[in-house]
This record gives structure tokens, sequence and C-alpha cells, in this order.
């Protein structure tokens, strides 16, 4: 299992699309701080600059904390998602389509072994892509404004319906704190792409399909109308990962819904796994 | 095979935590409602800002509109009534002639202002008081509540905070928080309410890099220090989606019944609904 | 003395919902065989050595593969089996040394020495440390067989292992397949629609068609059990004529020159005496050789000219 897992360790970190995951989400960081810029630019009349420190030395609500929770928030939803989904769904689609899937097949080992390293490189990879954009943005938002407490209001990232404040010390944590529950609501998705992969032999396929699901899901989600649907989709559960940035955690909720997401997780794996043990490899 | 056992133990484990962790169903902040019959005094709030939205010429209260302030408190019978945005004391004087004299009532001092703040109780002993701010003194009623052993003497305030400075919104909040919670202190049910304009959300803020919301939440948060917010699932109580009224408890306000915001209930060109809160002592 | 079966295959069948892909199909692979595994396209040769290999399941039927039932203990199994599947794939932006040493540890693992070796026979240890995008085709084959040597194996399946390559590079696996099995003793299932080549290297064959065994045993047995004669008779017609009235016989004809009769050892001086009878002056009767080709097209019933160009062949023979 450790060599499985040794090996798809080093196809992973050997292929492009890795780097290309961590330098899109660079790029990504470099839009919100110039979005955040050119939007104090109109506001402030060309003193950015010194409204950053305005901000900063005020002790004002927005820092380089806020930054990194605004910009991780947007981010979680679609991009981060999209190259989970990438990974996983070309994991074993993806060699199925090269032949080397069957060279590996031929080999003494079990199937499920196979499939389960790739899901553990599959998670290690989500987790280095949170982490990795966490401190990005926390790097950038203290170089650019700074830290400060993170305050917290009722607004476009729905997360708190009162405000609230976390001190910084224990902010930093919270962002931590995110990187593995983010990671862990991020492998429902990575076990859907995986379980796609498994099904079809087009790695195309596997990701489009687990991406219009998931996409479709988070978007029907959000619009107001179907509210009364919200709590049957999983990307609704996914949402478990935000409230460690609540004032006061609520690991109640926190766990349960952790739970759920951790149901989906291992039941479709399960399945994927016992469907690629039987699965007949004719590519 | 063990790799199966290890997929099926996880699946297990999630789901045991699933089940184990189950949230109750919809938020209960302020401790479980009580369901059944009880035989703790109840004791029925409502405030309401019959002041005009903020483009007409006047924006207080319009004496033609207090045929339907009374006629709503009526319906409803709450055993106080905050009311902001009155003139003075003759709109009161004839508010009160308009509910039968089944309450009574009293203006906060002007103080160089154009409008005041009003409560109106039906306990025939009640006293009242006037809450000194640097604005317009926010008006109180103090009267008791229950009979017997379960009396309890109830201070009841009516605020009103400036819509358009969320500093001044913030000093008169914590002046108003400042006196209430002395006296919330001494054992007695102390309750808040009012408009206090509070802008709690950065969606509605055009501008990230002010301190108004800052501001408006600090004092938000002042009053949360002592005080819990009784309506706060009750939902908007002003035109686009606004929750600027609240009732504010203290700890000894007891058990929550019921929170309503009577959507319908505004005439002529008032921008706030009432909220009516139902509690048990 | 019975031989010691490598590979045995019993009434293994593949349906594919209602096609069905293999049919009861029994095989037996001795120890020490070259064994030819002969099928035009789609009769089921990749099917069967998919389930061979447990990369496919069998609708029905049953594989021990060196004395393992693949059902049960399938990766015991493969422990001593090589293999190529069809065109032999691997990691693109890894190198060939790279690809043999993960392939390996996947096989439990073989020493450095061993993978250039390997390298070694195939004749890729030179470029081994190149990526494999930019190998050529033969150079793929080669790593692939390659691969299938890293279980130190004592059965190696090679599906289409010449399969695109040029003359030279067809010769160069010939000779690598000779050397598997004079040099390392290994044996060998080779699948290929390369007569010639199986031909040429393989003592046993078995032919499939439409995933149903047409044939099984040595490629002695099959090349001599029927025979094509050619018969050189004056009064060519007549003698067509008489000859063709027999059904026993199967009649062809070179022009005015010759006829072409396939029939029996024991049919011969039967046809001679009767042709002798008759008043037939017979110059040649000549047993021809038939090739692996011709019976193999014989035996599926391949659509091509079953006259004119075999015996355009003969002739030049």
């Amino acid at each position: 299992m450790l060599t499985q897992i040794k090996l798809e360790f080093l196809k992973l970190i050997r292929s492009k699309s890795f780097y290309l995951s961590f330098a899109v989400l660079l790029g990504f960081v470099v839009l919100m701080l110039w979005g955040f810029y050119s939007y104090v630019e109109r506001k402030a009349g060309g003193q950015a600059v010194e409204q950053f420190k305005y901000t900063y030395e005020s002790k004002s609500y927005f820092n380089g904390l806020t930054f990194a929770l605004y910009s991780v928030m947007f981010s979680f939803s679609l991009l981060i998602p999209l190259f989970v989904t990438m990974t996983a769904g070309s994991s074993v689609a993806g060699e199925a389509r090269s032949g080397t899937l069957r060279m590996i097949c031929v080999r003494p080992v079990s199937r499920v072994s196979i499939f389960f390293a790739k899901f553990l490189i599959v998670a290690l990879h989500t987790y280095l892509l949170m982490a990795f954009f966490i401190g990005l943005n926390l790097l950038v938002g203290l170089v650019f404004i700074g830290w400060g407490n993170l305050e917290l209001y009722p607004g476009p990232l729905n997360l708190v319906d009162e405000p609230g404040k976390i001190m910084v010390d224990d902010a930093l944590w919270r962002f931590v704190y995110a990187s593995f529950s983010g990671t862990w609501a991020l492998l429902v998705i990575a076990a859907f792409a995986m379980f796609f992969s498994v099904l079809f032999e087009s790695p195309v396929m596997a990701v489009v399909v687990t991406l219009a699901i998931y996409v479709m899901l988070y978007i029907i989600g959000r619009v107001e109308f179907f509210e009364h649907l919200r709590p049957y989709f999983f990307t609704t559960d996914m949402d478990f990962w935000r409230d460690v940035f609540k004032p006061v955690i609520p690991w109640r909720s926190f766990y349960h819904y952790g739970g759920v997401c951790g149901v989906y997780t291992f039941g479709t794996l399960l399945v994927a796994a016992l469907v690629f043990e039987r699965k007949d490899i004719t590519s | 095979m063990w790799i199966k056992l290890i997929l099926a133990a996880l699946l297990g484990l999630s789901l045991a935590t699933a089940l184990r962790f189950e949230p109750t169903r919809g938020r209960t902040p302020l401790g479980a409602q009580r369901r059944g019959a009880s035989d703790r005094p109840r004791l029925k709030l409502m405030t309401w800002n019959v002041g005009y939205a903020a483009l007409e010429d006047d924006t207080r209260a319009h004496t033609e509109d207090l045929l339907a302030v009374a006629e709503t408190i009526s319906q409803r019978d709450p055993d106080a009534v905050a009311l902001q945005e009155l003139t003075g004391p003759e709109q009161l004087k004839f508010l009160l002639a308009h509910l039968g004299g089944r309450y009574r009532g009293h203006v906060g001092r002007l103080n160089g202002g154009d409008r005041v703040e009003a409560v109106l109780v039906k306990d025939r002993g009640a006293r009242f008081a006037s809450v000194p701010t640097t604005r317009a003194d926010a008006a109180s009623a103090i009267f008791r509540a229950g009979t017997g052993e379960q009396a309890r003497e109830v201070v009841f305030v009516s605020a009103h905070a400036d819509a358009f400075s969320a500093v001044r919104r913030r000093r008169y909040t914590e002046e108003v928080v400042e006196w209430a919670a002395a006296r919330s202190g001494r054992g007695s049910v102390v309750l808040i309410a009012g408009d206090f304009n509070f802008e709690l959300s950065s969606a509605n803020e055009t501008n990230l890099y002010t301190d108004n919301l800052k501001h408006d939440s600090e004092a938000y948060n002042s009053l949360l220090k002592y005080f819990r917010d009784l309506g706060r699932d009750a939902g908007d109580t002003a035109i686009n989606e606004r929750r600027i009224d609240y009732i504010f408890g203290s700890p000894e306000t007891g058990l929550l019944v019921r929170a309503e915001v009577l959507r319908g209930a505004a005439v002529g060109r008032m921008d706030h609904w009432p909220l009516v809160v139902e509690i048990e002592l | 003395m019975t031989a010691e079966l490598v590979l045995q295959t019993e009434a293994l069948t593949k349906k594919y919902r209602r096609r069905l892909a293999v049919d009861q199909l029994s095989l037996a692979v001795e120890r020490g065989d070259v064994f030819g595994f002969l099928g035009q396209n789609g009769a089921g040769k990749s099917t069967t050595i998919r389930m061979v290999l447990g990369l496919v399941r069998p609708t029905s039927g049953r594989v021990r593969l060196l004395g393992h039932d693949m059902r049960r203990d399938a990766r015991r199994a493969l422990r001593r089996v090589g293999a190529i599947v069809e065109a032999p794939a691997f990691y693109e932006h890894f190198s060939g040394r790279e690809n043999l040493r993960m392939l390996a540890a996947m096989s439990g693992g073989a020493e450095r020495g061993y993978i250039d070796e390997v390298l070694g026979i195939v004749g890729l240890r030179e470029r081994a440390g190149d990526p494999v995008r930019v190998y050529s085709h033969g150079m793929r084959q080669r790593l692939g067989i390659a691969q299938a040597l890293l279980p130190d194996p004592e059965f190696i399946i090679l599906d289409e292992p010449t399969d695109g390559l040029d003359p030279q590079g067809i010769r160069e696996v010939r000779d690598l397949i000779r050397r598997l099995r004079d040099e390392m003793g290994l044996t060998v299932l080779l699948s290929s629609h390369l007569l010639h080549e199986v031909e040429q290297i393989c003592n046993r064959v078995a032919i499939i068609d439409y995933g149903r065994l047409l044939y099984q045993g040595t490629l002695e047995n099959l090349v001599t059990k029927d025979k094509t004669v050619k018969l050189t008779v004056d009064r060519l017609e007549e003698a067509f004529d008489l000859l063709s009235s027999d059904p026993a016989l199967a009649v062809s004809r070179n022009g005015l020159q010759s006829l072409y009769v396939k029939m029996s050892d024991e049919q011969i001086p039967q046809v001679n005496r009767l042709l002798v009878e008759r008043g037939f002056c017979v110059a040649e009767l000549s047993p021809q050789r038939e090739t692996l080709e011709q019976v193999f097209l014989r035996l599926t019933g391949a659509k091509a000219p079953r006259v004119s160009p075999i015996t355009k062949r003969f002739i030049g023979n």
C-alpha cells in the first residue's frame, strides 16, 4: 500500500497540472488584491495605499485577515473544487485513457488498494491547495495590509447574522482549522469525481459530470426561490467548513455536517471501490 | 479487503457522528421556547416607529395615522408599547384618548429636537422617567407585572437612535445601555425597545472602508453584552429588508413565547412595522 | 507423463450484453511452450488475454494461471507473470528507467541492477534516461517487453508485440522472444496476426474465430493434417470434372496446367489409382505443404480470394 501511495505521489508531483493549480491560485490572489486596490482607488480618490494604511492603523475592520477571509470564501466554492475535480476525475479515467491502467492492473496488487492510494493522493493535493491558498492570502494580507482582529459582519459572506469579532491570534488558528475543514468538505467532490472516473473511461467526462452536478446544486441552492430544496443538497452540507470562522464555533452542527460530509465521501468511495474492483478494463 | 473495511468503518464513524451531533432544528438563541400552558406571568410588548419614510416632508408621526396605530394596539393588546417619532406630548394624549383610557403614557424630553419617544403601559401604578442622553432623552416606564410572589418590577424603555450617523447612534446606545444595565443589576426585568437604525450588514454598506459598520456593530454588541435580542428571529421591521427595530431584554427576562412583526400594520407613508414580543417572566 | 500447464482456461466465456466475445474457450499452455494465439481482428484474442490477466471478468468459465485460480488467487498468480496487453502504455513524462522502476515496485520490487539488466536485454540501456514521450514506437514496444520481464516471470504474455513495427523491429522482437525461451526458459503466449512470425517461433498454436476455438495443438499437426496435392495430367478438364464430382475432395485449377486437390494422406493413392484406371496419364502428383496462413484463412473462413492468390503462391513455391 505504501508503495502505491509513493508512486501516486510521484505521479502527482511530476504532473504539470499540479503546478498549474498553484499558479492559478496565485493568479487569483493577485486578481483579488488588484480588485480591492482598484475598489479603494475609486472610493478613496487615488489614495489607495494611504487608505489601506489608514484602515490598518485605525484598526478598522478591514485588514489582512479580512482580505484572506474574503479571498478564501470566494474561491472555495468554485475555484478550488475545479482543481480537486480535475485531479480526482482524471485519477482513474486518465490512466484508463492513456492505457497505463491496464499496465498497473496486471501487477499483483489489488485494485482497491490502487484506488485508495489514488484517493489519498487526491486528498493530499486538496489539502495542499487549501493550505497553500490560505497561507498565500494571509501572507499577502500581512505584507500589503497588515493583520488585525477579524471583524465579522452579516453580509456577502453570509457567515454570521450578527456582528462579531475574533482576536488576531485566535483568528490565525481559525485559518489553520479552515484548511482542514475545507479539505474535508472538498473530499465530497473528490469522492464523486473519483466515482465518475471509475464509471467513465474519459477523464473529461468524469470532470464535466462532477462539476455539472456540483455547480447545478450550488446555483440552485443559492436561489432564494428554491430555499426549501437546499437541505437536500450535499453542497449545503459542505458549507460546514465555514463555521470555523464564526465568533463561537458551533461545534455541534460542525460535527454533524462534518459527519454528513464523511458519509457522502466514504459512501461514494466505497461504492466506487467496489465498482472499480469488478470493472472490466477494456481500454 | 482491509481497505474496504477501513472505508466501511469511516463511513460508519461519519454516520454515527452525524447522528450523535444532530443539531436541534431551528435556532432558539434565547433558550428553549416553552410549549403548552404555564402559570408564569406573561408580558406582551410592542415597539413601533410611527414616523414617515426619510424622503417625506415631515418624517415625524402624522396625527391622522394615530387612529390606526390605536386600533392596532387595541387589537394586539400589549402590556407596554414603545413608540418613536411622535411630535410631542399632544400626540400621546391623542393616542391615549383613542385607546379608551386603558393605557397610561409618557414621552421623553425633546432637548431641542423635533420628535420624541413615548411609552404606554396598562399598569395603573406605573411610574415614568426620562432616560438622559446627549440627544433627546428616551422615555421609560417602571411598572409591575404579575401578581403575588411572581410579581416582578419591569423597566421598559422606548429609544430612538440617530438615523444618519453611526457615531451618534453608538454614543446614544451606550448611554441608554449604561442607564438600563444599572437598573438590571437591581433585580428588575429591563426591556429596551425602539428603533436603533443599526446597519449591521456589510452587504448594504456601500463603502467597505468606512467605520460605520464598526460603530454599529460595537453599539449592537454593547447591547448584547447585557441584553438579549428578543426579536431576532422575527424578520425585517422596516422597508428595504431592514431589521432596525429591536426589543432587548435583560437576562431576567425569562422565556420568549413569541416574536412577530406585524407587516401590513403601517399606514400612510410609515416605513416601519410594529414588532411584538411576548415573554414569560 | 502429462506436461505441466502454465495456463489453463476452462470453457471461458465473455458476453458483452448480447454479443458473445469469447465462447467456451478452453486453452492449455504447457511449460516451455511458445504458444501462438491466432485470430482475426475482433476474434476475441485480446478479451481472452484480458480475462487471463484478470482485467476482464469472465461471464463464465475458469482461468488457472501458474496453478492458481484467477478468481480466488489472482494476486499470487500474477506475481510471476509478465504481460503486454495491446500497445504498451507508459507515463510519458517519466524516463524509461523510472517507468520500469515504478512498475517493478508494483510487482514487489526489483533491484536496480536487474532493471538495468532488463533494459540491456531489450537494448534500451542507452536511452533509459530519456522521457518516454520521445521514444519511437519500436522503443516503446521493447520497453513494453522489458516491463513484462520485471517480475522475473515464469510465463510471459505478449499481445501483438510486433504491432506497428517495421521489418527490422519485427525481427528484433522475434529474436528477443527466442532468447526469452532459449536463454531464460520462459513460457510465452504470443498473440499475433503476423502468421509468418508465429510460424517461425511457436511450437504450439491456438486459432480462434468469433470467440470460438478452431484449433489447438502443435504447428506441425496443423499444417500437415490436410494436404493440397498438385496434379498434372493430360485432359485436365475431364480430370477436373471427375474429381470435382467426389464430395470428399476439394479441387481447384490453375488455368490449363495443373489441378490442386485437398485430400488426406490416405486419399492420395486412391486418387492416383482412379485417374490411372480412367486412362489419364498422370505426369505429376506432388503434395504441397500448406502454410499457416493458408490454414488460418481456411479455418477462419476469411473472405480472402480462396483460389487464385494461393494458387499463385503455390506456383511461386
